[in-house]
């Protein structure tokens, strides 16, 4: 059950990404992983959060450029796909091309287009949370507590794994 | 899905009283959400045979099969039993096209991949012609039960993660929105252990 609950997560993300790319969500798959590339080295670290903390997207300067071999690894596309992608979104103003590799500047998210992303993800993900609520998973240890202490228990596992079994 | 699924979804999260918490940061969250959603994509392209676009179909497949909500999971838990594989008939069986709209794919692709689909048994047509998940097939194969375990292993990351950028999860101890729901009929209504979820994990 937890995995059609996942499915069903998946499947509004990849509509969300659909119709933010005009119809293609491959499209819209290249330019979030690169996104999510050039954020993610500092993310979780002060920097990241201080980004948050002021509602500030991190300057582009700041952001880890990503190489086009590294994307097609990462997306699980083919290289010349993924260069092809590349290419249309530096066409389309999205990305911009370096030498050490591409980058989705901070602009780009700041157009009305992607204005109501943020809050549709944030809403799939309470969806989600509130759907595995509903078949029976307890999220009481995440409540409050070390977040790194989370995987040390034995039971957390065996709490997900009996819901997904139904 | 199509957009006006999105529109539905809003209201739906309205319907329900689901929003922002004050505690939450909805950015964090979304770059949380996103990494947990191209993880998601890369296994299931990986269990797939390595082809995103097929990737995709079988999701849909899956989520047109399967009306993942309180009702119908109470419902199979009481008459399958916690750990009984669910009946084929459980199912929903969708066509083809309905599948190829929902995702935006051509038709005949769609078809290609769910004709590859059957032939590795993921997914079976129903009599009417309509696919559906081959729920069997899925607990079976050593396959699915490994996606299924790393599924699991994904989930709790993400939780953690979630955890980790403030996600206020105090909102959603299932007891609390059972009891908020009284709309269920009785004849749906989620089975008594369900209220006592702080005290057990299911």
């Amino acid at each position: 059950m937890v995995m059609r609950a996942c499915a069903e997560f998946v499947m509004r993300g990849v509509d969300m990404m659909s119709e933010h790319y005009g119809g293609d969500f491959l499209l819209g798959l290249v330019h979030v992983t690169i996104w999510r590339e050039n954020v993610r080295p500092f993310f979780n670290k002060a920097e990241g959060r201080g980004y948050i903390a002021r509602h500030e997207r991190a300057p582009n300067e700041r952001r880890h450029p990503i190489s086009v071999r590294r994307l097609s690894a990462s997306v699980g596309l083919p290289f010349e796909t993924t260069r092809r992608y590349v290419s249309k979104l530096q066409r389309l103003g999205m990305v911009q091309l370096g030498k050490k590799g591409v980058i989705a500047p901070r602009e780009v998210f700041m157009h009305p287009r992607y204005a109501d992303a943020v809050p549709r993800h944030y809403n799939n993900t309470v969806r989600l949370i509130h759907m595995l609520s509903r078949l029976g998973v307890s999220f009481t240890e995440y409540c409050s507590g070390d977040p790194s202490a989370e995987f040390r228990g034995s039971d957390h596992s065996g709490a997900v794994s009996a819901a997904q079994r139904r | 899905m199509g957009r006006s699924a999105n529109r539905d979804q809003t209201k739906a999260d309205r319907k329900v009283g689901l929003g922002k918490a004050s505690g939450d940061s909805p950015e964090a969250v979304a770059v949380v959400t996103v990494t947990f959603l191209l993880r998601s994509i890369a296994r299931m392209t990986e269990f797939v045979g390595g082809d995103i676009r097929k990737a995709i179909v079988f999701y849909a497949i899956w989520m047109a099969s399967v009306n993942c909500n309180a009702s119908a999971a109470t419902n199979v838990r009481r008459f399958c039993g916690a750990d009984a594989v669910l009946p084929v008939d459980v199912f929903r069986p969708v066509s083809v096209m309905a599948i190829s709209a929902s995702v935006n794919f051509p038709y005949e692709s769609v078809r290609r991949y769910v004709e590859n689909l059957k032939l590795r048994g993921l997914c079976s047509r129903a009599a009417s012609g309509r696919i559906r998940i081959d729920g069997m097939a899925l607990e079976q194969e050593q396959e699915s039960r490994a996606l299924r375990d790393s599924n699991l292993d994904h989930t709790l990351a993400f939780l953690t993660e979630l955890q980790s950028v403030g996600f206020d999860f105090g909102r959603f101890t299932p007891g609390l929105i059972l009891s908020r729901n009284p709309s269920y009929p009785k004849s749906i209504r989620a089975p008594d252990e369900w209220s006592c979820a702080p005290a057990r994990n299911l």
